[in-house]
């Protein structure tokens, strides 16, 4: 054994050069890999975050609904006006595992300089944390009269749909029972959702204008479903809520697994084609090398090597090429987990327990199935032609 | 009554239409240096590779130290190579990223396991001691032809087979390499010889010479290599010889 090592490392330092491309070429290979395996624990997680940034996945209502909200795609069911939610029991909401966020709403249907219009009261901290996607031409309202119009809304209400829109520091009539306000639109709101038909205040505002202190008609939730099913966050949040009716966006969440899924399809595409691509060179390299060491070989079966031996030193050749390009892809695939899960996704990636074990396994049965077709080759060398130098 | 060693019935070897070899009778005895000789392409090398199982003949029998060559799988043939034959090559074959003392232990390697203080005796008594841990191309030449010498004899085999030894060798280490074979023969080694040097010929206990993959000529020279063994020393077991 001693001996073979001898044997082993002699070659490899004699062919250095042209091994070191082939373990290159795995390392590529091997650095995808190992940043999949470091990645892929976190990037259910990145992803699912990222995609976030797209809405909710799942709505939290009140038990008997009266009024329809929602719009074309969106649609979230109906709920009362008169049915509320307690805000106060919403704080249990963000303890479930899996719960990112949410977005109370209440809903009110006013009158708007004399038409009927939906006024939306909204978290607009969670909002503005949520859906990231909200553009406001404008501000954000800041006191309790001020209010967002929905970009719809504002041509609505002003002239109908070519005149003129409402613009930010115009004030609004806003009636709703034998209460009336005046309030001052601070901002056009532009989400492609409903909201664009609304006039979206505050929460605290719409509470107080309706006089439902402390009550919400409508949580809009997001879930990651990186870790656990959408659905067990569903029933979990149902148990904590016994008096609502929890729902799906099942939309959003079918959506989101395709994405996730095609996202580690990808990453995993890529990896395996650079794999091949290097399991091609080391093929290539390790064919050279046998067509160059002919003689050796010859000389190797003319002293009476089985061709186990001569097939063992040339595969033994071929998993220190796996093993070195394995190592240096996996330091290198950690590299870039760190790079992407900070550039990409910010945050900070931590390597997986089985990143070096699963870089190094992959690398070797890579070069071990390259190194394959080159060592029959090798053992098919007639020592008596190869001796005499054909 | 000499023990006969190799044994070789009407050996014909075919490469398509070339006859290489054709109806070729060889015996040699135990202990016999027998040196072949023939233009290019008279079938000496072929006639060389046969007898060491590097090849196989496309027809004839074979017989080397009791064992038919002919009858043996791929798997078996190996073993013959590592059991019973040294070859010393022309182009001495060495591994140029191994010393010259690794190129010998890679025989043992092969053969059992490689043993490196019998390696190294085996290169002193090629007078290479000094030059154990050089590689092959800070040798000379015919520190080279030493080193595969040293390889050949090192697993003790039964028969020596040398295709040209001195063929890439100046004057001076040739002259080495044959005083090498003198003691190798001296000591009871069995020699089968290629070559195309009249002088390496007339050393041989016989001369055979091919043409056209036959033989035209089988000459002795005079010289038996049991009564040469009786005047020069006691016969030692070819196993216990230094090489």
């Amino acid at each position: 054994m001693r001996f073979a090592w001898r044997i082993l490392s002699g070659s490899l330092r004699h062919q250095r050069a042209r091994l070191s491309i082939a373990a290159l070429a795995m390392a590529l290979g091997s650095a995808l890999v190992s940043g999949l395996l470091n990645l892929s624990g976190d990037i259910g997680g990145q992803v699912g975050r990222e995609l976030r940034a797209y809405g909710a996945n799942l709505a939290i209502r009140p038990r008997e609904p009266s009024l329809r909200v929602g719009s074309g795609e969106l649609d979230f069911g109906a709920v009362s006006a008169a049915a509320t939610i307690r805000e106060s029991d919403l704080e249990s909401v963000k303890r479930v595992d899996g719960v990112v966020g949410f977005v109370p709403y209440l809903y009110a249907v006013v009158e708007a300089e004399g038409r009927p219009a939906v006024l939306a009261g909204v978290d607009l901290m969670a909002a503005r944390a949520l859906n990231a996607w909200w553009q406001v031409e404008g501000r954000w309202p800041e006191a309790e009269d001020e209010i967002l119009i929905g970009v719809r809304a504002a041509a609505a209400l002003r002239s109908g749909p070519n005149g003129p829109s409402l613009e930010p520091g115009e004030a609004v009539a806003v009636g709703y029972g034998n209460e009336a306000r005046r309030m001052r639109v601070v901002g056009l709101l532009e989400t492609g959702g409903a909201e664009d038909d609304q006039l979206v205040a505050d929460l605290p505002t719409v509470q107080s204008f309706t006089h439902q202190p402390g009550q919400v008609g409508l949580v809009m939730v997001s879930a990651l479903t990186s870790d656990r099913p959408l659905e067990a966050v569903a029933r979990e949040l149902q148990t904590l809520l016994p008096d609502t009716e929890v729902r799906t966006l099942a939309q959003f969440a079918q959506a989101e697994a395709t994405v996730l899924n095609k996202v580690r399809l990808l990453i995993g595409l890529v990896a395996a084609l650079v794999l091949m691509a290097g399991a091609l060179t080391v093929a290539g390299t390790l064919n050279t090398i046998v067509i160059e060491r002919r003689a050796e070989i010859g000389l190797m079966k003319a002293l009476g090597a089985a061709d186990r031996r001569v097939a063992g030193l040339f595969l033994a050749e071929a998993l220190s090429v796996g093993a070195v390009g394995g190592m240096v892809g996996y330091l290198a695939g950690l590299a870039l987990a760190v790079a992407i899960g900070q550039k990409v996704f910010e945050a900070t990636i931590t390597p997986a327990v089985w990143g070096l074990p699963g870089t190094l396994l992959v690398g070797l049965a890579v070069t071990l199935v390259a190194g394959l077709f080159p060592v029959r080759r090798a053992m098919s060398i007639d020592p008596a032609r190869t001796l005499r130098g054909e | 009554m000499t023990e006969t060693i190799v044994r070789a019935v009407k050996l014909s070897r075919f490469y398509g239409e070339v006859r290489a070899l054709e109806g070729v009778d060889l015996e040699v005895a135990r202990g016999e240096w027998v040196s072949v000789m023939g233009p290019s392409g008279s079938g000496k090398t072929t006639l060389l590779n046969i007898l060491g199982g590097l090849d196989r003949p496309t027809s004839g029998q074979l017989h080397v130290d009791g064992t038919d060559v002919m009858a043996l799988p791929s798997k078996e043939l190996a073993r013959f190579r590592r059991e019973t034959v040294g070859l010393v090559f022309q182009q001495f074959h060495l591994v140029p990223y191994l010393t010259a003392l690794e190129n010998v232990m890679l025989a043992q390697y092969f053969h059992s396991m490689a043993d490196e203080a019998e390696a190294r005796a085996a290169l002193e008594a090629v007078g290479l001691g000094e030059r154990l841990h050089h590689l092959p191309a800070q040798l000379s030449g015919g520190e080279q032809q030493r080193v595969c010498i040293a390889r050949a004899l090192i697993n003790q085999p039964r028969l020596i087979l040398a295709d040209e030894p001195t063929g890439n060798l100046d004057a001076a280490n040739e002259e080495i390499v044959l005083d090498i074979f003198r003691q190798l023969h001296a000591q009871g080694h069995t020699l089968v010889v290629v070559t195309h040097d009249a002088r390496v010929g007339r050393l041989a206990d016989r001369l055979i010479t091919l043409e056209h993959g036959r033989v035209v000529r089988a000459e002795s020279n005079g010289h038996d290599p049991r009564q040469r063994l009786a005047v020069s020393m006691p016969v030692p077991e070819p196993e216990t010889a230094l090489p």
